[in-house]
């Protein structure tokens, strides 16, 4: 019996399984087809919830949704603000969570191969689909704060000739000071796409190193060494989905507060 | 001192960079576990500040770990 698996470290592009038409089909999509399908359940089964006799899984359901829409509402530090962004910072974090556990709590889904690649692989360890989550988050925020103030006012939080103006017109010290806050402004516009590489790196990074790890400890000992360790990716997948929910409720936060201090 | 060796050295440069992260993610760390001994009232509004704050401070790490990789 031997005791040590030398399995091949997960690359990082995923392999791709077969083509429709033009179109790569990677082991990731497919895994992420399945999540959708146990979400599509979960929803389906959330449907049946009754009032009058409610069931275990109904009170696990709702204590989660309690726990992230009080989270939400800590973090966003209002409630208005928490309860406008509340539907999609609650669906974003259900997804990443979804996607980042559901691999390391059915182990023996890689056990799936098709021509000697595995089937499914973690959504998030593809970083496509962290940069796709990044991207449609910040160019949401971006939407949202042209929504609160008109696209004049959006642009001119970056380019601020304005201010300038208005601040000599007040005395050459605050003319100095807007020229400051102008390229401050400028340093703004990098800012937002620092923002995209942080938060998609982040994930990426972080659920793709337990992949590698468990793939290390694989090769040292097969037999029980792995277990903590995937449990320490486990329990990383699931600060990393609050994580991500809190840093774009923040981001939100900054942009709705806005127009309430105006 | 070639090309090839002025790559690896600037790499380790990248790394060193690296160093200040866990200091500064454990002294946040530490400032809200102090808070919270002083007033256990505050774990439930410090624990999304804290969250936040770590991931911010975590991003200079991987801003260093994408200048490893383009470089």
């Amino acid at each position: 019996m031997s005791l040590q698996v030398t399995g091949a470290l997960p690359e990082i592009t995923a392999p791709i399984l077969f083509k429709v038409g033009e179109i790569p089909v990677t082991n990731t999509i497919l895994m992420s087809l399945v999540s959708w399908l146990v979400i599509l359940g979960l929803c389906l089964a959330v449907r049946r919830f009754s009032i009058t006799s409610p069931s275990k899984f109904q009170i696990a359901v709702e204590s989660f949704v309690e726990a992230i829409t009080s989270f939400v509402e800590q973090v966003a530090g209002n409630r208005y603000v928490a309860w406008r962004i509340m539907p999609i910072i609650v669906t974003l974090v259900i997804m990443i969570l979804l996607s980042n556990i559901l691999m390391t709590l059915l182990p023996f889904l890689p056990a799936f191969t098709f021509e000697g690649t595995p089937l499914l692989r973690s959504v998030t360890n593809d970083f496509n689909a962290t940069l796709a989550l990044a991207v449609s988050m910040v160019l949401l925020v971006q939407l949202y704060s042209i929504g609160e103030v008109n696209i004049i006012n959006y642009i001119s939080r970056f380019v601020q000739f304005k201010q300038i103006i208005t601040g000599f017109r007040q005395g050459i010290a605050n003319g100095l000071l807007a020229i400051i806050n102008a390229f401050v402004g400028l340093l703004d516009i990098v800012s937002e796409f620092a923002k995209v590489i942080s938060l998609s790196l982040r994930l990426f990074g972080n659920m793709f190193a337990g992949e590698v790890l468990s793939a290390i400890f694989m090769g040292i000992l097969a037999i029980g060494l792995p277990i903590p360790i995937m449990g320490l990716s486990t329990l990383s997948g699931v600060v990393q989905a609050i994580v991500f929910g809190a840093l774009v409720t923040s981001y939100f936060a900054g942009v709705i507060e806005v127009k309430q201090n105006s | 001192m070639d090309a090839e060796t002025a790559r690896y050295i600037a790499k380790a440069l990248c790394i060193l960079s690296m160093v200040v992260t866990p200091w500064a993610e454990a002294s946040i760390a530490r400032t809200a576990f102090e808070a919270m001994g002083r007033n256990p009232k505050l774990e439930d509004s410090l624990f999304g500040k804290v969250i936040v704050s770590i991931a911010l401070v975590e991003s200079t790490a991987i801003y260093a770990l994408v200048a490893f990789f383009t470089l």
